[in-house]
């Protein structure tokens, strides 16, 4: 079978665009348990189209300077030590450098309540998630390309009735320019469990490279998760990421997302209600300067009668840069005593920033409560004018007001170290 | 639904009793040059509009239709239509006993006055009523202030320097596929033109315009308001319209030049097909205004409650320095009717304001989609939006959607958008019952509370009977 594969391949090459033609130059076969999925994968990333401009999900997301660009992939791990942001709170941690989990900075747990493991198809174990499942390749090029090139994954199992301890730590550093990594992390939450996930993805390079990280998070019945998600792209950094969640009866989930810097930062982010009574939380706040683009697809399916979803979601754009929010509430059917809630808000700090915001309501159910609010502007010339008169120059009483937006959404981070590190990080240099 | 299917609907004769006697200048069905030049010539048009016509006319053939709208339906086969029909003298009844019961009945509930109502159903109006009088007086009025409206052929006879410097310059021919196909083949419609400094002395309304009210499915109508001129126009009526024509693509261009105002009302009540989606008329509008000078004002308001599938969004292009963009809608659809409806707001001035005022009742298995656009260009310093969305969902079955897209590319602007969904639940009709009123006021009440923001807006007369339509159009869809 591998053979035969490898001989097929390179006429199909001819389909692929070509920033992703490296990719597959060279690539090893294994016949795993995950040999299929990455099969298929591959077949659909080939007859996938290029998204561009005309399509409506894509609009307003240039990703010319990404397909002029040409990526590789990492098959070694790099040699070079990097500093991996700590989280002192945190109990278990993986620690991956270009996609290569690195054992001796990360602290997995196997066996017991709580299972935080990297898993490949050579050691993935019957009962555990099948990638793809919640993010398949047939979603379009990037998922497929994520789902082909898939090598370790890294997961986290809570059992029935668990709770974890302290957040896991889930580290992905980008050490290498112009290549391609395509972590995924699968979370599986059985019925009753609880577990707090922080998930970071930090540049070292500012170099163009291409990241398409993919989550799949699954709650039981019942089931608790907190799920903070960090984006530090770097100034050449491309990031096409997918999170996509679906939630049991009554299961509870916050999800807050932290994006800053980034050519261009790009989240696909899907809930879904499949059992009634359930809860959601969405938290986001991008930031853009310079030629930065940040794009948020948020998808909220009330598939199930009486549940509640709250979102907030903040952009701050600086410089030329440029945010694009798009939130979906879809109410299917059937749906009743739905609450949802979604705010969008945009903070122009140059003339040349841009936003386009998007928010939808899609209602197939009449019992419901609805409601999208979005605004976009700029700082208010009368608290400005109030600050000064109280003394504060003007460039600091600008970063306060800016500090105060953007503040609404990091005090909802959960995790105390990381709130205090992203504020410092975010908010010290905003500039005028 | 099948092609078959929709082609018989397309000629489908008027249900409420009307015949159409057939035409014996009716243009064979396709569209080709040789026809829009047939067309032209029919009209005695001058060599530059016939121009204008095959230039949209070969724009067109390299469009395809929009796949976009919220809405589904078979593909229409364009060269299954015909293009041109000689002015249809309209079958004249000797009086309004002859008039169909239903539709009389539906005029009573309306309050339309007796003389529209001849007017409306086809009754020769000399018999009952002495309408030429009304007409007369009205001419005269508006000839002495300097007015002119009349019919789109007229103009084009009459003022043609006029049209010919304003007709496309708001909806280029290329714009779309419905308005270069527009641009192609129509064949009437209205022109207004306001004069600098007057204040039109009344409200226009194509009622009055008796001689062109059949003006086809591809209508045209052009306003324009020079510096400081004020007019408030009204089209179409409550009264329910047939016609045998299932496609509409009519196109609507305004033009405000300095410290001008346009009002522009609509109620439409086009049959909408019966209560199992079967029939009913394509409504696929370009309307456009352009705030061209300084200070100038569009207002659109609407009240769509017919149609089959409307697709429709009157917009504002904020040109002139501090000019103002509004638009209030009160979108209703029951039974298996689509519509996606909504407006566009571009900002390009500097201090240009914007309100969006949108209203959208689903009932029966319908479908009411809020279409929205705001964009503020790099120029327009300090421009401000406001937009509002409501829906209100009757019965399970039916669906709701708000697609606002907000594009700012200037952060001295400020833009808000606000949606919200409610119902009329039981409880709303328990607590109107408890103090004695019954469910169809009940009804009609909460209504015309939800749909109130955008009834103000409608000229008086308009306003009472618009509140009555919507409780004839949901009737039956509570309880």
């Amino acid at each position: 079978m591998t053979g035969s594969l490898g001989r097929r391949r390179p006429n199909m090459d001819t389909h692929l665009p070509g920033f992703a033609q490296p990719l597959f130059r060279g690539l090893p076969v294994i016949d795993d348990a995950w040999a299929g999925v990455r099969e298929t994968a591959r077949k659909q990333a080939f007859a996938a189209r290029e998204p561009g401009p005309r399509e409506e999900s894509w609009r307003f997301t240039d990703l010319g300077a990404l397909y002029r660009g040409e990526f590789d992939a990492i098959l070694v791990p790099p040699a070079a030590v990097l500093e991996v942001p700590e989280l002192p709170e945190a109990g278990h941690r993986l620690v991956f450098v270009d996609g290569h989990l690195i054992p001796g900075l990360s602290r997995p747990a196997e066996g017991g309540g709580l299972e935080v493991r990297p898993v490949s198809g050579a050691d993935a174990h019957p009962g555990d998630p099948i990638p793809g499942t919640l993010v398949p390749a047939s979603r379009d090029l990037f998922a497929a390309l994520n789902l082909a090139r898939l090598a370790t994954a890294a997961l986290v199992h809570v059992r029935r009735g668990c709770a974890a301890p302290a957040p896991v730590h889930l580290v992905f550093l980008y050490s290498t320019a112009a290549h391609a990594t395509f972590p995924r992390v699968m979370v599986r939450l059985e019925p009753g469990a609880s577990c707090s996930i922080v998930e970071e993805h930090h540049a070292r390079t500012g170099q163009a490279h291409l990241c398409v990280p993919v989550t799949e998070l699954e709650l039981g019945n019942g089931a608790q998760l907190t799920y903070t998600r960090v984006l530090r792209q770097g100034a050449g950094g491309f990031s096409l990421g997918y999170c996509e969640a679906v939630l049991g009866r009554e299961a509870q989930l916050d999800v807050c997302t932290v994006s800053a810097d980034g050519r261009l930062t790009r989240l696909d982010l899907g809930v879904r209600f499949a059992g009634p009574g359930a809860r959601v939380g969405l938290d986001g706040l991008a930031k853009v300067d310079g030629n930065q683009v940040a794009d948020t697809h948020s998808r909220l399916i009330h598939g199930a009668p009486n549940c509640r979803s709250r979102q907030l979601h903040k952009c701050v754009a600086a410089g030329a840069g440029r945010v694009v929010f798009n939130g979906a509430i879809r109410v299917e059917h059937g749906a009743q005593q739905t609450d949802a809630a979604q705010q969008s808000r945009s903070l122009l700090l140059s003339p040349r920033a841009r936003v386009d915001a998007k928010p939808q309501l899609e209602i197939f159910a009449d019992d419901v409560k609805c409601a999208h609010g979005a605004t976009v502007g700029q700082l208010d010339d009368e608290q400005l004018f109030y600050l000064r008169a109280r003394g504060l120059a003007a460039p600091l009483a600008r970063e306060l007001l800016t500090y105060a937006f953007a503040a609404e959404v990091l005090r909802r981070v959960p995790v105390a170290s990381l709130r205090r590190r992203l504020e410092r990080e975010l908010l010290a240099h905003t500039p005028g | 639904m099948s092609t078959a299917a929709l082609q018989s609907l397309v000629n489908q004769p008027y249900k409420h009793g009307f015949v159409t006697a057939i035409e014996s200048d009716v243009a064979p069905r396709g569209l080709s040059e040789d026809m829009i030049r047939m067309i032209s010539h029919k009209k005695q048009e001058p060599d530059w509009l016939l121009q204008f016509r095959l230039d949209a006319y070969r724009h067109w053939l390299t469009l395809a239709p929009p796949q976009w709208a919220n809405v589904r339906h078979a593909p229409i086969d364009f060269q299954d239509i015909s293009y041109y029909s000689a002015p249809k003298a309209r079958p004249k009844l000797a009086s309004m006993d002859e008039v169909d019961p239903e539709l009389r009945r539906t005029f009573e509930r309306l309050g339309v006055p007796m003389h529209e109502q001849a007017a409306l159903a086809g009754v020769a109006v000399d018999v009952i009523f002495d309408s030429v009088s009304v007409t007369t007086t009205y001419k005269a009025r508006l000839a002495e202030a300097g007015v002119i409206f009349c019919s789109f052929s007229e103009a084009v006879r009459e003022h043609p320097e006029l049209v010919r410097q304003y007709l496309g310059t708001v909806v280029p021919p290329a714009d779309n596929f419905y308005a270069a196909l527009n641009s192609a083949v129509f064949t009437d419609g209205s022109f207004c033109f306001i004069p600098r400094g007057v204040r039109c002395p009344m409200e226009l309304s194509t009622y009055f315009r008796i001689n062109t009210q059949e003006s086809g499915q591809f209508e045209r109508t052009l306003i324009v308001a020079e510096s400081d001129a004020y007019v408030s126009y009204l089209e179409g009526c409550t009264a329910p319209r047939f016609d045998t024509n299932q496609l509409h693509a009519a196109v609507v261009e305004l033009v405000a030049l300095d410290r001008a105002e346009i009002k522009y009302s609509t109620v439409q009540n086009w049959y909408a097909g019966d209560e199992n989606g079967i029939g009913g008329i394509f409504n696929f509008v370009t309307k456009r205004g352009l705030c061209w000078g300084t200070d100038s004002k569009i207002s659109w308001t609407q009240v769509e409650t017919g149609s089959a599938i409307t697709w429709k969004y009157p917009s504002c292009v904020l040109l002139g320095e501090r000019s103002v963009g509004e638009f209030y809608s009160v979108a209703l659809t029951n039974h298996h009717q689509q519509a996606d409806t909504g407006t566009k707001m571009i900002h390009l001035g500097r201090d240009t304001r914007s309100t969006i005022i949108s209203k959208g009742i689903s009932a029966g298995v319908s479908s009411n989609t809020y279409r929205g656009q705001v964009k503020v260009g790099p120029r327009a310093q300090g421009a401000r939006n406001y937009s509002q969305c409501d829906s209100m969902l009757i019965g399970a079955d039916c669906s709701a959607s708000t697609f606002p897209y907000i594009d700012v590319q200037n952060a001295s602007a400020r833009v808000e958008h606000e949606a919200s969904t409610s119902r009329i639940g039981e409880e709303q009709l328990f607590y109107f019952a408890s103090r004695g009123v019954g469910a169809e006021e009940a009804i009609s009440m909460i209504i015309n509370g939800f749909c109130r923001d955008v009834f103000t807006q409608l000229p008086m007369e308009f306003a009472v009977e618009a509140t009555k339509l919507l409780g004839l159009k949901l009737e039956g869809s509570v309880g």
